[in-house]
């Protein structure tokens, strides 16, 4: 049962959450709401069988990058969605079914195998640190959609902005985490890495924008722009590296 | 003197300084990537001594890391003026504005005051605290400091035996080691990831396990690094800290 969730449940969550797309772009929105919530709901078994696939329970394996941080951008849109009080920002926020489609969609070109987790990775502070991590990136980039919007002058409430503040306090927490995690592992809480760097320039990054606000001369239209440059900086980062392991989707066995 | 210490305190100033460290940690990245060989030796020396010995002959690829120093050290004095300066501004407003407003406005300069002593902390571990890294050998007498000692008794190496798809593969690595001091003599085992603390110092066990290690019966290279860092907790104390600030600060600005 379990090997079959596996195989299958990704590609059914991607197959709703297209539905859901189809018919917000209808301008269905209680349909298409359902069928993303359907497709969530398999996304999220999917991520649970990625932890029981090995036949053990593994928590590292759930919170892998090509499938987590869709299922995060998922999630925050089902819970702004359901926390949201007003009409016009709903209908923002059930925009986010188009960035939360293409980022699962890129999943299925990027599969992740699991690995035997090492003697580095024997402790929590590593699904910590990956989970935090993720959901912080899934912060910025809606951040970056909704930056889109106001500079469209349709999230008047700069969402965005509260997007990007989430995203920092979050990924901050992921350095704390990172570094103390590096720290016993290598006695040092930062590493001259790649991933250390790039991981540094994206706070310093999102720590310069949110100064813009002191700035007397800057307006949220800036910010959004900057919001913009994060996520791109960000997407840089994430699948610049990730180049090499690009393939065909491979559903249950078979390549399409 | 007042135009250079308006200067320092410039918000504009602390804007594009942060943003130029976030591109230079960018480019930094990007050099390490391509020159992996040459800057995996910086994360076990001193920064000045690794410039002396590798980083001047290739300033081509090293030029960044001297900016890197450059431009956090006016970090450094821009966040202390701009900090100053706000305290300096709210402290005699304090009994007007009442506490919590008052706690609202301050966290700011609290948080920069945070970020200065990991600054400061960070700066201090790379050109001050020397790292010792040495493979591990049985029955090795390694001296600590005058008087204490560390001998390595035995090795342990623990593989997957289940599940099917990771038998064979390293799971842990420890090492039993005996600690000699004038007053007494001690055997504790030291394990990846859970380091011994000894006198003010830290010993850890680092691996070093190749990615088939699931094929190769070869114990996998160990080495133990010994650092005295009594920076380290700091840094990440008042990242912790700077983070709870930011938790709490975020949500209480926008009330106000």
């Amino acid at each position: 049962m379990i090997t079959l969730i596996f195989q299958f449940a990704f590609p059914v969550a991607i197959v709703f959450y297209l539905l859901g797309l189809s018919f917000y772009l209808f301008r269905q929105t209680k349909i298409s709401l359902c069928v993303f919530l359907i497709g969530f709901i398999s996304h999220t078994l999917f991520q649970l069988s990625r932890g029981l696939s090995p036949g053990i329970w593994l928590i590292n394996p759930v919170f892998d990058s090509s499938y987590f941080l869709p299922w995060s951008m998922a999630a925050i849109c089902l819970g702004m969605g359901f926390f949201s009080k007003e009409e016009k920002n709903k209908a923002i926020i059930h925009s986010m079914i188009i960035p939360v489609s293409l980022f699962s969609a890129l999943g299925l070109f990027f599969p992740r195998g699991i690995m035997a987790p090492g003697p580095q990775h024997q402790t929590i502070l590593v699904s910590l640190y990956y989970s935090i991590d993720i959901v912080a990136q899934a912060c910025f980039i809606l951040g970056a959609w909704f930056a889109v919007l106001h500079l469209r002058e349709k999230d008047q409430d700069k969402l965005f902005n509260s997007l990007m503040v989430a995203g920092f306090i979050l990924y901050s927490i992921s350095q704390v985490v990172g570094a103390y995690w590096a720290y016993l592992g290598w006695a040092l809480p930062m590493h001259w890495s790649t991933k250390h760097l790039q991981s540094a320039s994206v706070w310093c990054y999102y720590a310069a924008v949110l100064h813009l606000r002191y700035f007397p001369t800057w307006n949220s239209r800036h910010e959004s722009w900057f919001s913009l440059g994060g996520a791109l900086l960000l997407l840089v980062f994430n699948y610049a590296t990730q180049l090499s392991a690009f393939s065909l989707p491979r559903i249950g066995g078979w390549t399409l | 003197m007042k135009k250079i210490w308006d200067f320092c305190g410039d918000i504009k100033v602390n804007f594009w300084l942060i943003l130029a460290i976030s591109l230079n940690l960018a480019v930094g990245a990007y050099f390490i990537k391509f020159n992996s060989k040459l800057f995996v030796p910086l994360n076990h020396s001193l920064v000045q001594n690794w410039f002396i010995q590798y980083g001047q002959d290739h300033i081509g690829q090293s030029w960044w890391l001297v900016l890197l120093f450059f431009l956090a050290f006016f970090l450094g004095i821009n966040t202390f003026v701009c900090a100053v300066k706000r305290i300096a501004q709210l402290w005699p407003q304090r009994k007007q504005s009442g506490f919590r407003v008052f706690s609202v406005k301050i966290a700011p300069s609290l948080i920069h005051l945070c970020f200065l002593i990991i600054l400061a902390g960070h700066f201090f571990s790379l050109v001050a605290v020397p790292e010792r890294s040495i493979p591990v050998q049985l029955n090795q007498k390694i001296i600590l400091s005058e008087g204490n000692s560390l001998e390595v008794i035995s090795q342990q190496v623990e593989r997957y035996t289940t599940p099917a798809a990771f038998e064979g593969a390293v799971r842990q690595c420890s090492v039993t080691v005996k600690i000699q001091s004038p007053q007494k003599s001690e055997i504790k085992v030291l394990r990846v990831l859970r380091p011994i603390y000894w006198q003010g110092m830290s010993i850890h066990l680092d691996v070093f396990t190749k990615k088939d290690s699931q094929k190769t019966a070869a114990p996998p290279e160990l080495k133990l690094i010994i650092k005295k860092d009594p920076g380290i907790a700091v840094v990440i104390v008042c990242f912790a800290i700077l983070c709870l600030l930011m938790f709490w600060y975020f949500p209480q600005r926008k009330k106000t």
